[in-house]
């Protein structure tokens, strides 16, 4: 019994010993408080930089000049408008 | 159908709605109320706006209401749509031109020149570059960067306006200066029937319209005018030289599925005159456009005839 409680202080000294040494050996290696802030000015960039790329806008000419167009319908002259007899509708497009 | 006509957002408002009397009085003052929440979110005219907020924090992140970044994001989505030619950063370029108030106040008092400002001083602001982060509604808007989100946001709150009068009415419209949603089946009609103007003369109506479901916008430079030094200028900015659009258009009618789609592409549209037009709604297939030239006469898209009533009935 009284070489199993000195094995059991002998084992718990050790493991604080070494759990000492390897927190102190953690700290010793991470970076200083202003290396940290600095560290965070630089994920925030990150963050900027993983963002989707937008694609640049395509100009109007380059697509009136591509194969797009073949696609496109003609402008059509509409019929002219019957005379409008009675209340014309309320809805008016009016415009903005 | 019962209606209910107001002044907001410096423009003429009228709801229409069939239903019950008493659930539509209250539906209609939801609608007056919600108008009222988001005019002072979105308008450019007030410091305190969510939007004049965005606007001052240019150049870095701001966190904005979930509205305001859907609308910002759709801005951008259309930016690329239109190849350009929608772009709302032209609000330097606006300021340039006079309008640098509410139309209703430089009506009162004539149009002003920021003295900050000059013409020539235009270059494309860079709207492209704004960067979002949806998951915290984060905006960056590149330094220097002021937007006008005038007509989109129009098209976003009229849609939406819609959807809150339909949970009150069977069916309902909403005009907000040309800006229009239409939801259900009006009075023993399966279509909504709506009065082209014509952009001459507005007392005099073009054509009637016949339109089942969604949304409809015009664009119009005789609508919002003034006169700057000796030079009449209005209001539709062309992106590409700063300068009020020099176009063969007086007026573009867009119908599409969602209003600010028909807003930015009638603007678009109108920018880029006939001769681009079909180039570019084909970046929109589901989109029909009616133009008005100088000589009153009618253009579309080859869809935008199912929409002409060419029985010329009275309503």
């Amino acid at each position: 019994m009284k070489w199993m409680k000195l094995g059991l202080r002998l084992w718990i000294g050790i493991s604080t010993l070494i759990g000492f040494l390897l927190g102190w050996i953690l700290l010793a290696h991470s970076g200083s408080p202003a290396a940290a802030s600095a560290k965070t000015a630089g994920s925030a960039v990150r963050i900027s930089a993983v963002l989707p790329a937008l694609q640049p806008v395509p100009s109007l000419d380059d697509l009136a000049g591509g194969a797009q167009v073949q696609s496109v319908q003609p402008l059509q002259p509409l019929p002219a408008s019957p005379r409008i007899t009675g209340n014309a509708p309320r809805l008016r497009t009016s415009g903005s | 159908m019962q209606y209910d006509e107001f002044r907001a957002m410096n423009t003429d408002i009228l709801l229409m709605a069939k239903g019950d009397s008493v659930s539509l009085a209250e539906g209609f003052r939801a609608a007056r109320t919600y108008i009222a929440i988001c005019e002072k979110r979105f308008t450019r005219f007030s410091e305190q706006s969510e939007l004049s907020q965005l606007n001052r924090a240019s150049g870095g992140w701001f966190l904005a209401s979930q509205d305001l970044f859907d609308v910002v994001r759709q801005a951008r989505r259309y930016m690329d749509q239109t190849c350009g030619l929608f772009d709302p950063s032209i609000l330097v370029a606006l300021r340039n031109a006079g309008y640098d108030r509410s139309m209703d106040e430089m009506r009162t008092d004539g149009a002003g020149m920021d003295s900050a400002l000059t013409a020539g001083s235009w270059s494309l602001a860079g709207f492209d570059a704004v960067q979002f982060i949806p998951l915290i509604c984060g905006i960056h808007l590149p330094e220097g960067v002021q937007i006008d989100l005038g007509g989109i946001a129009k098209g976003w709150i009229v849609e939406r306006v819609a959807h809150l009068l339909a949970s009150y009415a069977q069916a309902c419209a909403v005009n907000a200066g040309g800006d229009m949603f239409l939801l259900g089946q009006p009075d023993d009609e399966e279509t909504w029937p709506i009065s082209l103007e014509d952009p001459r003369d507005p007392a005099q109506v073009l054509a009637v319209l016949r339109v089942r479901q969604g949304a409809l916008a015009t664009s119009s430079i005789t609508k919002r005018r003034w006169v700057q030094g000796k030079r009449v200028q209005h209001h539709i900015i062309d992106p590409r030289s700063g300068e009020p659009a020099d176009t063969d258009w007086l007026s573009v009618t867009v119908i599409a599925d969602h209003a600010t789609e028909a807003e930015v592409f009638a603007k678009a549209l109108l920018i880029a005159g006939s001769a681009q037009a079909q180039v570019l709604a084909a970046q929109a297939p589901g989109i029909a456009f009616i133009g008005v030239k100088q000589d009153g006469s009618l253009w579309g898209s080859a869809n935008s005839q199912e929409f002409l009533d060419v029985s010329g009935q009275t309503v």
